[in-house]
């Protein structure tokens, strides 16, 4: 047996002199370099002026540069271009020069000569990574120098995280480089890998237009490692699918391509014996079976118990992470987090639906997930900078997030009124975007390769089936009230839309457009002119058979109602005729407690006393503003929007200084140091204040979100828990029409 | 019997079934020789090279070189063999040296060795000049100076003298005669013009179509070839004419001084020299003029 090892040696020096002026090193410097040159070009001029200075989530500086823009370029056009190139070039030294008969009458083994060569393309692309890598650190290193880089970026060289994305890159490179370089030794022109090689690499982006994902697609694999930095989401591994299919190409087509070399003709290589033919047969059964695993996408396993956990980390103080259902807003557990960490097991029986996650008042979080998920979060706040990363049983039901909102023509056209009489052009449009839809919904991938559930599939199939059908139905309206006698021809192609909707699924109804669409479709037939919705929506209800789609519309309707209602009487009648219709007992508590809630707030009824301390630790109660109206702001540093609507705030106590109010802020959740921070100019306009006792002050007023306004009059008495906001038109109105009593 | 340096025993070759690029070739190459491997343009001669160094892999087991077969002793072998398969063979953006360097890597030679062989096809001045640069015959003999790097014992020359201009081709054959005469080194080379073959080869082999037509000694292809054509150039040919044709009734008149007379073998030529003598009519050429050449030409029609 001749000894492969040092005749590779040989062919590898060989392939060194050869190579020489081919300039094909130089070109993976050049290559790997560019895009951190130009990233560092463009920055020295955008930041001439200075970076803004700001707090955020500590994050690296390096790599979160490369992650930035830098890579995506690099995987997604430089790093396959460089590897046609080359594939191409090393083949044209022997092409040209017909070197292929040369070595192959030294000696040498044709399989040296096929690998060294591969070898050689190996090497190229590790020279890229390397250089793009240095280069990364290089050219940011030097922004860094000339200007200050903001505080809570790390400025620390992330060996870890780029040793491992390097390896990922190399890995996913096998792949296209085995199959390009196959090609390139095959065709002995220059110009034609080259032009295959573009046109395969240019494939997915037009194809992805057509809602085509092509995740076994050779190329893809290096796209991915550009999409997803970070690599897989399944903790401990390092590698993802797109590795392993990389592994399995460049295996395949290593094998054919050399096969193919060492025979010279295809013919010749795989059908004149038939031992050939068997080898050609089993290693593509081999591998081709492998490759269609691996690309196959797969469902996650469930695990045996339902676990919510996590960590938090950051600068505001987090206590307890609450898990609410979506539409009855009930606290389905309350966990509290020590030292940063949390976990809770939800009991059994646990629907697959949508819940938030509530994480103190700082981020509200929709997710997916029911009996048997482990779901695992990471959450990071510092200042009002957040960050959410959700890992465990569910990454394909809950990556939604990340994607962004669609866009709908055809809803634009019909907000518009446009083209009305053209029936054609809505059927056809609307049954496209729908199918879109659908395909979008079947293409969601996780790095893994894991798609979601079933029951999440189905769940998505249907909300937008829903929205489309919507547009549907609000088109034959339209087109009834404006052309009465027109009649849509095509209207049969839609009865597949039409029937993909079905109202009765109770899990559904977590979604607003679905309960909407719900209610409406109870009352459609009820044509009666002097009967309000809601009316209709309580009889209609009332009628369905017991169940809990039954029972969720009538709290969600009830709920809706009393909340709205301003009168006690009101609140009262309304439980009274149809709390026993519910079968839910916690539903019928819930509903009581919110009658109570609501009818202990109603307006006129004594306001909750409260002790509360400006910064300078004066006490104040309920009765020292006894005689004069009090607007509360209820805030908090933490929550953006309150903090947008403070300016206003304070220009209505200026507008209103001579007028018989006082004008109060009422901090929640900020630690005392930042919230006297943040008021510590001399403010005489405003009371600065902060409640003894948070909790008491948010159970006893009901408060559900930030900011939130309460209007209390000079006897102590509740105007309203929930009072219009001061950016509001009629706040002015409103305020007065009290004040001038 | 002699010790053969190649030998094919029917050996056969298709791309697919219906066409035969060769068939039942048997090569007999004995060690020492010059062997010419004659044959027009698509005879198969480049197909038996390819196969005779394993290019195309052969699927039975048909050739042998120095009494082993081939497949087995791959792909050691090339240590006692230069083969130029395809010429010329050369990375053009290279130097000389580097390409000679690209053969010492391969077969872990020293690269001392580099001036010898560039000295022996007298390129030892161009050394450092890009092979794209060279003139064709330098190119050639760069080639040359490729196969004999590590002292082969048997060269494989595709063509060498192709394109070359006579100076060139004289230098090339005159090379490899010496090389044959000096150090032993077995010679097998292919081409298509029998002229070149003619004037070194000591054994030949001719194909035609994929199918040896003929295999031997130059001396036995004379034999083969008896009936022999001469060219003479006499002086007072009017004067002569009359006794020449007595003799030769063959004769036919190519010019005011030229005759051409056919024998039935190149022996009888001494004869026809002496009755030129004996007549005292004075000779100025004397020159085979067709035989092989023609005898190639039917050959291969």
């Amino acid at each position: 047996m001749y000894n492969l090892f040092t005749s590779i040696q040989k062919n590898l020096k060989l392939e060194i002199i050869k190579k020489k002026r081919s300039g094909i090193f130089t070109l993976s410097i050049v290559l790997g370099a560019i895009i951190p040159f130009i990233f560092f070009t463009v920055h020295l001029f955008r930041y001439s002026k200075g970076i803004k200075e700001g707090t955020g989530v500590p994050e690296n500086y390096y790599f979160e540069t490369l992650k930035d823009g830098l890579l995506i370029g690099f995987t997604h056009f430089l790093f396959p271009i460089l590897i046609i190139i080359c594939a191409s070039k090393i083949a044209q030294i022997d092409h040209k020069n017909r070197g292929w008969s040369l070595m192959e009458t030294q000696p040498t083994t044709k399989a040296s000569i096929y690998f060294s060569k591969y070898l050689i393309l190996l090497a190229s692309n590790c020279i890229a990574i390397l250089s793009l890598l240095l280069s990364v650190v290089f050219f940011a290193f030097l922004l860094s120098v000339f200007f200050e880089i903001p505080s809570y970026k790390i400025v620390s060289v992330p060996f870890g995280d780029f040793f491992r994305i390097g390896t990922r890159l190399f890995i996913v490179s096998l792949g296209v480089t085995a199959i390009q370089y196959m090609l390139s030794v095959l065709i002995s022109s220059f110009i034609w890998p080259i032009i295959i090689g573009f046109i395969s690499m240019s494939i997915p982006a037009i194809l992805n237009e057509f809602q085509i994902l092509m995740n076994w697609y050779p190329f893809q694999q290096l796209a991915d490692v550009g999409v997803y930095p970070k690599g897989s989401d399944l903790g401990s591994n390092w590698f993802t699918f797109s590795d392993a299919l990389s592994i399995l190409y460049a295996g395949l087509f290593l094998f054919i391509g050399y096969s193919w070399y060492f025979h010279k003709t295809f013919v010749r290589t795989f059908f004149t014996s038939v031992k050939r033919s068997a080898i050609l047969v089993g290693v593509v059964a081999v591998l081709g079976g492998l490759m269609y695993y691996t690309a196959s996408p797969k469902q996650q396993v469930r695990s045996d118990k339902t676990i919510i956990k996590g960590i938090t980390s950051g600068n505001m103080p987090i206590k307890n992470i609450y898990i609410l259902d979506v539409l009855v807003q009930d606290t389905l557990a309350k966990i509290p987090v020590v030292d940063g960490e949390f976990r809770c097991e939800l009991p059994e029986g646990l629907p697959f639906d949508a819940y938030f996650i509530l994480i103190e008042n700082y981020h509200r979080q929709k997710l997916f997930f029911g009996e048997k998920d482990s779901i695992y979060i990471d959450f990071k706040i510092v200042g009002l900078q957040k960050e959410i990363e959700i890992k465990g049983t569910r990454l394909a039901e809950n990556m939604e997030a990340k994607s962004n909102r669609h866009y709908s023509v055809v809803s634009n056209y019909l907000k518009g009124n446009i083209r009305l009489n053209d029936d054609a052009f809505y059927v056809k449009r609307i049954l496209k975007e729908w199918e879109d839809q659908l395909e979008k919904v079947n293409n969601i991938r996780t790095v893994d390769n894991y798609i979601p559930g079933d029951d999440y599939l189905a769940r998505q199939y249907k909300t937008k089936s829903l929205e489309y059908l919507g547009y549907w139905n609000r088109y034959q309206k339209k087109v009834k009230k404006v052309f009465p006698d027109k009649i849509i021809k095509e209207r049969h192609k839609m009865e597949g839309l039409e029937n993909s909707v079905t109202f009765n699924d109770a899990s559904l109804l977590s979604s607003g457009e679905y309960l909407k669409s719900a209610l409406k479709h109870l009352i459609e037939k009820d044509e009666r002119m002097d009967v309000s919705d809601s009316q209709k929506h309580f009889e209609a209800i009332d009628k369905l058979e017991p169940s809990l789609f039954k029972d969720r519309l009538f709290f969600k309707e009830l709920k809706t109602n009393i909340v709205q209602a301003t009168e006690i009487k009101k609140r009262d009648s309304l439980i009274d005729r149809y709390l026993t219709s519910i079968e839910k007992k916690s539903y019928k508590d819930l509903l009581l407690k919110e009658l109570e809630v609501q009818n202990r707030l109603t307006k006129g009824k004594i306001a909750p006393d409260f002790i509360a301390k400006d910064t300078k630790g004066m006490s104040f109660s309920l009765n020292d503003f006894k005689g004069k109206y009090l607007l509360i702001d209820i805030w908090g540093n933490w929550c953006p929007p309150c903090l947008q609507i403070a300016p206003q705030f304070k220009k209505k106590a200026l507008a209103y200084k001579n007028k018989n109010i006082v004008f109060a802020k009422m901090n929640f959740r900020d630690n005392r140091a930042t919230w006297k921070i943040s008021s510590k100019e001399k403010d005489t306009l405003l009371l600065d204040l902060k409640p003894q006792n948070e909790n008491l002050f948010v159970r006893n007023y009901n408060i559900k979100k930030y900011p939130t306004f309460i209007l209390i009059d000079p006897e102590g008495k509740l105007v309203s828990s929930d009072f219009i906001r001061p950016d509001a038109k009629l706040f002015d109105e409103m305020l007065t029409k009290y004040l001038d009593k | 019997m002699k010790e053969l340096t190649i030998k094919t025993e029917n050996l056969s070759f298709f791309y697919s079934k219906k066409q035969k690029i060769l068939n039942n070739i048997n090569l007999n190459v004995p060690k020492g020789a010059i062997y010419g491997f004659l044959g027009p343009n698509g005879a198969g001669k480049s197909t038996t090279m390819q196969l005779l160094t394993g290019i195309l892999a052969s699927d039975e087991d048909t050739i042998s070189v120095f009494g082993k077969e081939i497949k087995s002793q791959m792909p050691e072998m090339f240590h006692k063999i230069g083969a130029l398969v395809e010429s010329p063979s050369l990375y053009l953006h290279l130097s000389a040296i580097d390409n000679l360097k690209c053969i010492t890597t391969l077969k872990s030679l020293s690269e001392t060795k580099i001036p010898e062989v560039l000295e022996l096809v007298g390129l030892l001045e161009n050394g450092a000049q890009k092979v794209k640069r060279f003139s064709l015959g330098m190119k050639q003999r760069l080639a040359i100076a490729m196969t004999l790097l590590g002292d082969p014992e048997l060269l494989l020359l595709d063509e060498p003298v192709n394109g070359l201009d006579p100076t060139g081709m004289t230098e090339v054959r005159e090379l490899l005669v010496k090389l044959n005469r000096e150090k032993g080194i077995t010679i097998f080379i292919s081409s298509h013009l029998l002229d070149e073959i003619q004037k070194m080869c000591s054994h030949i082999g001719i194909i035609h179509k994929g199918e040896m037509q003929f295999e031997g000694t130059m001396e036995e292809l004379s034999l083969l070839n008896s009936n022999c054509t001469v060219l003479v150039e006499i002086g007072d040919l009017e004067k002569n004419l009359s006794l020449l044709k007595a003799a030769y009734p063959t004769l036919v008149i190519e010019s005011e001084h030229q005759v051409k007379i056919s024998v039935p073998s190149k022996e009888e030529l001494p004869a026809l020299s002496k009755f030129l003598n004996t007549n005292n009519i004075p000779v100025y050429q004397l020159r085979i003029e067709e035989g092989l050449e023609n005898w190639f030409l039917t050959l291969t029609k």
